[in-house]
C-alpha cells in the first residue's frame, strides 16, 4: 500500500511555496511524514499539515507579481501596453469612441437614477402600502370628474360603519401657507390640519415630544427645518407659537424632516384638526350638511383588502346625499403607491400620469445606451481591421487563437471601463445641476448593491460585444491571409451598419422636429395676449383670518404711500382660479343641462386695477349700491350662454334670481395659456386671498417695494410681507413645457451625437474597404471631386431615406402631443425644411472627415501592398 | 557592514550541521536535534534557520540524487562553511572568556 501525505495540504504547499525551496521542504515533509507514518497515519497526517501551516512564512512565500513562471502575467502586461498604445495612436478616434460610450452611460445613469427616485416616492412611510386617499368620481354632463375633495359626514359615515376596515380615518384640510412667529422670528411656511393619529399613519420620526401631538386643537407639530428656523438651538417643545396671528398653539412635537420624495415632503409643520373645526364656523356646520371641500386619508386595517373596501363604500354619497345622487357619486380608495405615478383620470378611470415619463424616459435611456454600444462596437469593429497586421505577427510567432481572442477582449474592456470611470465622473460632478433641473434630490449611489452589479455586468456584456468582432473573426486568420491584407468583412455588416445609420438619423430628425415645435409652441403660448396689463402687477398674499376686515384700511395706507395706483382684493390669484359653481341657471338654457362656472371674488376696484378691457356694458362701481347682487361675466360666458346681448339679465340659483349682468369683459387667461378661457363669473365679496396692486411706474419698483413693505409692517408687524410679481407668476405656467423644451434639447443633442459616432463608424468602415479601389481610381485619373461624390452619395441616400421616415412620424408625436394643447399652433413646413438640412449637413460634414482623408491619400501608399 | 548574528536556535543547527558532516539535511539535523535536546522540534524551524544562515554564509548547500523514499525529492546537503566556523569559533570563545569570569566562590 502506498501512502500519501494529505493532497490539499501539499497543493497549498506548492502554491505558495517559492520555486528554490519547493523540492527540499517537500522531500523533507514528505519523509518526515513517511517516518511517522508508520506509528501512527493520522497522527503524520496531522503534523504534516501543520507543518505545512508553519512553512507558510514571508521567507518561503513566492513572489506573486510576475513570477518567474508566470508568462501569462507577462502577456497580460503586454496587451494592456498594446491597447495602450493603440488608443494613444489614434487619439481623435479613441476620443470620440470612449466618448460616444462615456455619454451613453452617463444619460443612462443619470436616467436610472432619476426613475429610481420616482419609484422610491412615498416608500418611506412605513404603512406605505396600506395608506390611501379617499377619491370621488361625480357625474356631470355624461362625463366622470375625479377629485379629491370629500365631505365631513363621510368621515363619520366610515369611522360608524366600516370602522373596521380601517386602521386609521385621517381628516385633512389643503396645504396652504400660514404665517408662524415666535418672539421675533415670523415664517411663512406650508402646512395643513390633520386628525389625531396622523402623525402614526405617516409613521413620522419623532426627533423630540410625542407622536400623538394631535390631540387637542391647541397644538402644533413642527419639522424639524421649521423648529431651527422659528427656534433656533432652544428647545422648542412646550413653547408658544403664534399662527396667522390668531390662535397661540403650544409646540407638541418635532419631526424629521421628510424627504422630497414624499407626497407630505412639502408639509412642514401639522395643526390639529379640531383647530380648524374650533375655529371656523363654516367647518363645524360642515359637520351635518354634504359639503365637499376636505381630505380624507385611511390606512387600512391589516386584513382589509382594498377592493373588497371599495366595494363596500362605493355607494355612499349617492345614498346618503341628494345631490351626490343625482350626479351619481362614487368613491373609491387610491393607495399611496399610486400617488405619485398614477395620478391622472380621464372620465372616472386611471389614465396613468408621471408613470408614463418613468417610462418613456427608461425606453430612451435603454435605447440611447444601446445605440452607445452599438456604435462603439462598429467604431472598434471598423478599426480592428487595421490590427490585422498584428494578429498577423502574433500569429506566426505562435501565440494562440484563444490568446487573441483574450488580447482582444482585453482591450475592450480596458476601453469599457475607462468609459464607465469617465461616466461616472461626469455624474459626480453634474448630479448638483441634474438635481436642481429636475427639482429633486439624489445622491450617487456608492452604497447601492444592487446598482454596481448592474454597473458590472454592463461593462462586461458592453466589452464583450464590443471586443468580439475582433476577438472571435480576426482571430480566426490564417496568418498569411492577414499579413497580405487580403481579406473581407462579411456583407451583412455593412447592411446592419446601414440599417443602423438609417434608424438613428430618422429619431434625430424626428427629436429635431419635435423638438422645435416644442420651442413654438412654448412661444406661441407667451406671445398670446392675456386680456389684462400683468406689467407693473404685484399680488400679496395674505391670510384670510389675519386680515379679515382690514382691507379698506390697507388700501387707504397703500395708496397714501403713492407706492401704487390702484387696489384691489380677490379670492383667486391673477394666475389660476380657485373657486367655480355648478347648478346655476338661465333664461333659455337647454333643458336638463348641468352648468359650470369658474367664479372669482373680487373688491370694486379689481378691473381698474388689473386693466381688464370691458367688452359690452359697464365695470363695478361702489356708487352703485346693487352692484353687490351684480355679476361681470367673460366673453367665454356670454358664447356659453348662448347670449346674444346678455346685460341686464339674469342668472338664477335654486330657481330665485340670483345675478344680474352688468358687463362683459374680454377673455383673461388665468390658468393655463394653452387652454381655452373658461367661461368665468366675477362678483364682489369678501374672503379675499390677495391683494392686488398696480404699482406706480412714476416710482422706481425698488422704491415702491420699500414703501409698501414700511406702510405693511406698520399695520401687520407679525406677518412677513409676501408678494409676488403677477408677470413672474405668469411666466411660471410656461415651466413645466419649458423644462420639457431643454430637455428635448439635451437629448436631441444627444442623439445627434449618437447618429454621428454611428456615420462615423460607418463612413471609416466604408473608407477602410474601399481604399484600394479609391487608390486605383485615383490612378487611373478620378478627380478629388469625383470621389468624394462617390462616397458621400451612398450616406446622403441614407440620410435621405431617414427624412422620409421621421417627418411622418414626427408629424404623429406633434399631433399627439399638441392634442393637450388647445390653443396650439401648426407645425410650420419650415421646421421640417430645417431639421432636413440640418441631418444632411451634419452627414456631408462627418463623412467628408472621412473620405477626404482617403481621398488625399498617396495610390502608392494603399496599393503598395500587393 | 554589521557582523553577521547568530541566534541560540541557529547556532544549535549550525552545531549539528557542522557534526553531521556532509550527511546534513532538513531531517537529520531534526532527528538528531530532537534527540539531543529531548524536546519535539518542528520541521519548519530547521528550515527557517537553514535558510538564514546561508543567506548569511555560514553554510553552503547541494542536491544530493534522487531516491526512491521522500516520493522521489532529491536530500539538499549542507556543510559549514570557513565562516560558518568562524562564527561558531567566535561565539564558542566568547562564551568560554565570560565563564572564566565567573567567581568561583560564589557557589561556595
Amino acid at each position: 500500500m502506498e501512502i500519501h501525505p494529505p493532497k490539499r495540504a501539499l497543493k497549498f504547499l506548492r502554491w505558495f511555496c517559492r520555486e528554490d525551496f519547493l523540492e527540499e521542504i517537500e522531500g523533507d515533509l514528505i519523509e518526515v511524514f513517511e517516518k511517522q507514518h508508520k506509528v501512527s497515519p493520522s497522527r503524520a497526517r496531522r503534523k504534516f499539515r501543520w507543518s505545512v501551516i508553519r512553512h507558510f512564512r514571508p521567507e518561503f512565500i513566492k513572489t506573486f507579481t510576475i513570477g518567474q513562471n508566470s508568462i501569462q502575467l507577462a502577456m497580460l502586461k503586454n496587451y494592456f501596453k498594446t491597447s495602450y498604445r493603440s488608443l494613444l495612436r489614434n487619439k481623435g478616434y479613441s476620443f470620440i469612441n470612449i466618448s460616444g460610450l462615456t455619454l451613453g452611460m452617463a444619460v443612462a445613469m443619470m436616467i436610472g437614477l432619476w426613475v429610481n427616485h420616482e419609484l422610491s416616492y412615498n416608500t418611506y412611510h412605513e404603512n406605505y402600502d396600506r395608506i390611501a386617499q379617499v377619491m370621488r368620481n361625480k357625474t356631470n354632463n355624461g362625463i366622470i370628474y375625479t377629485s379629491h375633495s370629500q365631505a365631513r359626514p363621510l368621515e363619520f359615515i366610515l369611522r360608524e360603519e366600516f370602522g373596521d376596515s380601517f386602521e386609521h380615518i385621517i381628516m385633512g384640510g389643503w396645504l396652504t401657507d400660514h404665517v408662524l412667529s415666535h418672539d421675533q422670528v415670523t415664517l411663512t411656511q406650508e402646512g395643513n390640519y390633520l386628525q389625531e393619529g396622523a402623525p402614526q399613519m405617516l409613521g413620522l420620526d419623532m426627533l423630540s415630544g410625542v407622536i400623538n401631538g394631535l390631540d387637542e386643537p391647541n397644538k402644533i407639530m413642527l419639522s424639524r427645518s421649521t423648529a431651527i428656523a422659528l427656534f433656533g438651538a432652544k428647545d422648542p417643545i412646550g413653547e408658544i407659537i403664534r399662527m396667522d396671528n390668531s390662535y397661540d398653539l403650544i409646540v407638541s412635537g418635532i419631526y424629521a424632516d421628510l424627504p422630497l420624495n414624499t407626497t407630505f415632503g412639502p408639509t412642514q409643520f401639522i395643526v390639529p384638526w379640531s383647530l380648524l373645526v374650533s375655529s371656523k364656523e363654516n367647518v363645524r356646520a360642515d359637520e351635518t350638511e354634504w359639503n365637499t371641500l376636505y381630505q380624507i386619508f385611511v390606512q387600512l386595517a391589516d386584513h382589509a383588502d382594498i377592493q373588497a373596501v371599495n366595494d363596500k363604500i362605493r355607494r355612499i354619497p349617492s345614498e346618503k346625499d341628494e345631490d351626490e345622487a343625482e350626479s351619481n357619486t362614487e368613491i373609491f380608495l387610491h393607495p399611496m403607491k399610486d400617488w405619485h405615478l398614477r395620478s391622472n383620470w380621464k372620465n372616472g378611470i386611471q389614465a396613468g400620469g408621471r408613470i408614463q415619463y418613468v417610462i418613456l424616459f427608461s425606453i430612451i435611456g435603454a435605447f440611447v445606451l444601446f445605440l452607445a454600444c452599438i456604435n462603439f462596437m462598429n467604431l472598434s469593429t471598423a478599426r480592428s481591421q487595421r490590427r490585422a497586421k498584428e494578429v498577423g505577427i502574433r500569429k506566426s510567432i505562435g501565440s494562440h487563437r484563444g490568446q487573441l481572442i483574450g488580447q482582444f477582449l482585453n482591450e475592450s474592456f480596458f476601453v469599457v471601463i475607462i468609459a464607465f470611470l469617465l461616466a461616472v465622473g461626469i455624474i459626480v460632478v453634474f448630479l448638483p445641476q441634474f438635481n436642481s433641473f429636475m427639482k429633486i434630490r439624489v445622491d450617487f449611489p456608492w452604497d447601492s448593491l444592487a446598482f454596481w452589479i448592474i454597473s458590472i455586468a454592463f461593462v462586461l456584456v458592453t466589452s464583450l460585444l464590443a471586443g468580439s468582432y475582433p476577438a472571435f473573426y480576426l482571430s480566426s486568420f490564417r496568418p498569411i491571409q492577414a499579413l497580405k491584407g487580403s481579406f473581407k468583412a462579411g456583407k451583412g455588416a455593412g447592411l446592419s451598419r446601414r440599417i443602423l445609420v438609417v434608424v438613428q438619423f430618422a429619431v434625430s430628425i424626428t427629436l429635431v422636429i419635435c423638438t422645435l415645435f416644442i420651442f413654438r409652441q412654448v412661444q406661441h403660448g407667451k406671445l398670446r395676449p392675456t386680456g389684462y396689463e400683468r406689467e407693473g402687477l404685484i399680488q400679496v398674499r395674505i391670510q384670510q383670518d389675519a386680515f379679515k376686515n382690514k382691507y379698506d384700511l390697507f388700501k387707504n395706507a397703500f395708496l397714501q404711500s403713492g407706492a401704487v395706483l390702484e387696489m384691489s382684493g380677490t379670492h383667486s390669484p391673477l394666475t389660476d382660479v380657485w373657486w367655480g359653481s355648478s347648478g346655476l341657471t338661465w333664461e333659455g338654457m337647454p333643458a336638463n343641462f348641468r352648468s359650470n362656472f369658474d367664479r372669482i371674488r373680487v373688491s370694486h376696484d379689481y378691473g381698474s386695477s388689473i386693466q381688464w378691457e370691458i367688452v359690452r356694458g359697464r365695470d363695478f362701481s361702489r356708487d352703485i349700491a346693487s352692484d353687490s347682487l351684480a355679476v361681470i361675466i367673460n366673453e367665454s360666458a356670454a358664447a356659453y350662454m348662448g347670449m346674444e346681448d346678455p346685460i341686464g339679465k339674469t342668472i338664477d340659483a335654486n330657481g330665485t334670481p340670483w345675478r344680474t349682468i352688468i358687463g362683459v369683459v374680454k377673455d383673461m387667461v388665468m390658468q393655463s395659456p394653452y387652454q381655452t378661457v373658461h367661461q368665468t363669473l366675477y362678483t364682489i365679496g369678501g374672503g379675499f386671498n390677495f391683494y392686488t396692486l398696480r404699482l406706480n411706474p412714476a416710482n422706481s419698483t425698488q422704491e415702491n417695494l420699500a414703501r409698501l413693505e414700511k406702510v405693511f409692517k406698520s399695520i401687520m408687524p407679525q406677518v412677513p410681507f409676501n408678494f409676488e410679481f403677477v408677470d413672474e407668476a405668469y411666466a411660471q405656467k410656461f415651466r413645466g413645457e419649458e423644462r420639457v423644451g431643454s430637455l428635448a434639447w439635451v437629448f436631441t443633442g444627444l442623439a445627434i451625437f449618437i447618429s454621428c459616432l454611428g456615420l462615423f463608424g460607418l463612413s471609416s468602415f466604408m473608407v477602410e474597404q474601399r481604399l484600394k479601389e479609391i487608390g486605383i481610381r485615383k490612378v487611373l485619373g478620378a478627380s478629388v471631386l469625383s470621389l468624394w461624390r462617390l462616397l458621400v452619395k451612398d450616406f446622403v441616400t441614407l440620410v435621405v431615406i431617414a427624412c422620409f421616415i421621421a417627418v411622418p412620424l414626427a408629424f404623429y408625436f406633434v399631433n399627439d402631443w399638441g392634442q393637450q394643447f388647445e390653443y396650439r399652433i401648426a407645425l410650420p413646413w419650415w421646421v421640417i425644411l430645417a431639421a432636413a438640412t440640418a441631418a444632411l449637413s451634419i452627414t456631408l460634414f462627418t463623412v467628408s472627415y472621412q473620405t477626404l482623408r482617403a481621398v488625399n491619400i498617396t495610390p502608392t501608399e494603399c496599393l503598395k501592398d500587393e | 557592514m554589521k557582523e553577521p548574528s547568530l541566534g541560540e536556535f541557529e547556532e544549535l543547527v549550525l552545531l549539528m550541521v557542522a557534526a553531521l558532516h556532509d550527511e546534513a539535511y532538513g531531517v537529520a539535523i531534526l532527528e538528531e536535534l530532537e534527540e539531543k535536546l529531548n524536546k519535539k522540534v518542528n520541521i519548519s524551524a530547521i528550515h527557517v534557520a537553514l535558510k538564514r544562515m546561508e543567506d548569511k554564509g555560514f553554510v553552503k548547500s547541494r542536491y544530493g540524487g534522487i531516491t526512491a523514499d521522500r516520493g522521489g525529492r532529491r536530500k539538499k546537503f549542507y556543510v559549514i562553511t570557513a565562516f560558518g566556523k568562524n562564527a561558531l569559533d567566535q561565539q564558542y570563545a566568547l562564551r568560554t572568556s565570560i565563564y572564566q569570569q565567573i567567581p568561583k566562590i560564589s557557589f561556595g
